[in-house]
């Protein structure tokens, strides 16, 4: 009798599938959900990634999930699909998007307890999605082409970072972060219709801002640590 | 009488010929001993601003890393592959948040990477492992760190005095590379704890260009100057030690093309734990 429990216990543990790859037509389907990252892992550009809704990935350590192809992620209201860290007081990288021409749909997704989830250089639309317990809930760059609508971003040190160019962001709720908005040197949002408040620091924040004169103030930290890492 | 000035002249001229070749030595990196090596690495770094020289240093930052590097494979030229992976990570900035940093020592803990070395010490085909991917341009970087000591020997008898050059490409992202020129120089050959021991001088210097946001430009070379204590009987590093300096122009706005201009400072020290 021990012995049957303590093997359904051992099956019971993990009910799910390894994600071990992202190669060619990569879909991910509730049926095989939760998928649990053991390593980061990469999309190519040549490759597609597609999440049916109520799928879930759970990140099991300090790892990155890195897209560069075209991204349809298709979660519902009731069926949201999540990325978050399998263990729930660990954080995981996050998700970095680079996907260049290529498309991106992502609808209904839930992001938690990323370090930094990046927007770099995509085209497409992230809506009704939820970023809660990330430290940069949104960092964007070089993405005027990206549409964010009808998002939540809640209870992030950070939540959205446009880094450069200008960022459109419409019929959101940015509220109960540390920082609601951070414009780095050259980034810019184009706003409407969107809840930005209640974030406990400030509401819109930039480097030059009265309250953080100071030396650096002048250069971003982002800048100072991008010439430490490539001198 | 004629005879024995002759005689005596040959010898002493042998003896002194002889002296001459004793102090020739080859030295060259043992490719063919199979065992891990640990090893510890300190990098500072100051970032000083150039609008004045009143004000304090814009960035400082410290890393330490204990690493391991581990012979994968021997092949017929007397090169071999080696991977190298982290085993404690150390960093500190005051330019990034607690968090920050904490995600510069996971990242860098996390990262490993293989690459094939001669006996000259001349690195090829550094690459991270296959599900590591690639560094986003706030992040730090070990192999970077670990080419700019990186000495590159002769590969034949040296002496006192000697010198040569050498250069190597650095990495710089986005398919960009930068050359580095070392320079060489045998300061001392002598013996400690029965190995025999050579103080090597290196200078380098190299241009950093990125294309980065920040889009950053070395005004000039950036040039660096230490010392390497080579172990010869074993043929590995002892100790490296490197001082490297620039002025770099730094675009912050490319609408209103303001820039700035700032020195950076770094200091790396390599060390044999075991």
């Amino acid at each position: 009798m021990r012995l049957l429990a303590l093997l359904l216990s051992a099956t019971v543990a993990f009910a799910g599938t390894e994600l071990t790859a992202f190669r060619g037509h990569v879909h991910l389907v509730a049926a095989k959900s939760p998928y649990l990252v053991n390593r980061s892992l990469v999309l190519s550009t040549t490759d597609t990634l597609t999440v049916e809704p109520g799928v879930e990935i759970r990140v099991n350590g300090y790892y990155k999930l890195m897209l560069r192809g075209a991204i349809n992620i298709l979660g519902t209201e009731k069926k949201p699909v999540r990325i978050l860290a399998e263990d729930s007081t660990a954080n995981w990288v996050g998700l970095h998007l680079s996907t260049g021409e290529n498309l991106v749909q992502i609808q209904g997704l839930e992001v938690r307890n990323a370090f930094r989830n990046t927007f770099s250089a995509v085209r497409g639309e992230l809506r009704k999605s939820t970023f809660e317990g990330n430290y940069y809930a949104l960092w964007v760059e070089d993405s005027p082409s990206l549409l964010i609508t009808e998002c939540s971003i809640t209870h992030n040190r950070y939540g959205i970072t446009v880094g450069s160019d200008s960022l459109q962001v419409s019929k959101s709720s940015l509220v109960s972060n540390v920082i609601g908005v951070w414009l780095e040197g050259q980034g810019k949002i184009a706003s409407s219709e969107n809840t930005l408040g209640q974030n406990t620091e400030s509401d819109i924040s930039t480097p030059n801002d009265p309250a953080r004169q100071g030396i650096a103030s002048r250069y971003s930290r982002r800048t100072l640590q991008t010439v430490e890492s490539r001198f | 009488m004629q005879y024995r000035v002759v005689w005596l002249s040959s010898l002493t001229l042998s003896l002194w010929l002889g002296a001459c070749d004793s102090n020739q030595v080859r030295i060259a990196f043992d490719t063919k001993n199979m065992t891990s090596q640990n090893y510890q690495l300190e990098s500072q770094m100051k970032l000083i601003l150039q609008d004045s020289v009143d004000t304090p240093a814009a960035l400082g930052s410290r890393l330490r890393v204990l690493f391991h590097t581990t012979p994968v494979v021997s092949y017929d030229d007397g090169s071999a592959r080696y991977q190298v992976g982290a085993d404690s990570v150390s960093y500190h900035s005051d330019q990034r948040s607690v968090e920050e940093c904490l995600h510069v020592e996971r990242t860098l803990a996390l990262q490993e990477f293989q690459y094939k070395m001669g006996t000259n010490g001349a690195i090829q085909d550094m690459r991270l492992g296959q599900f590591v991917p690639d560094l986003e341009n706030t992040d730090l970087d070990l192999r970077r760190l670990l080419l700019k000591v990186q000495p590159e020997l002769p590969g034949s008898s040296i002496k006192t005095g000697d010198t040569w050059e050498r250069q190597h490409a650095l990495d710089e992202g986005n398919g960009k590379q930068a050359i580095v020129y070392k320079w060489f120089q045998v300061e001392d050959v002598f013996d400690h704890d029965h190995k025999r021991m050579a103080k090597l001088r290196m200078n380098l210097k190299y241009r950093v260009s990125t294309s980065a946001d920040a889009s950053i430009q070395s005004r000039d070379f950036v040039l660096g100057s230490g010392d390497v204590l080579f172990n010869i009987t074993d043929g590995r590093i002892e100790d490296a030690n490197l001082e490297i300096s620039g002025v770099l122009d730094v675009l912050l706005s490319k609408t209103t093309s303001d820039s700035t201009s700032m020195r950076v400072r770094q200091v790396i020290r390599l060390r044999r734990l075991s």
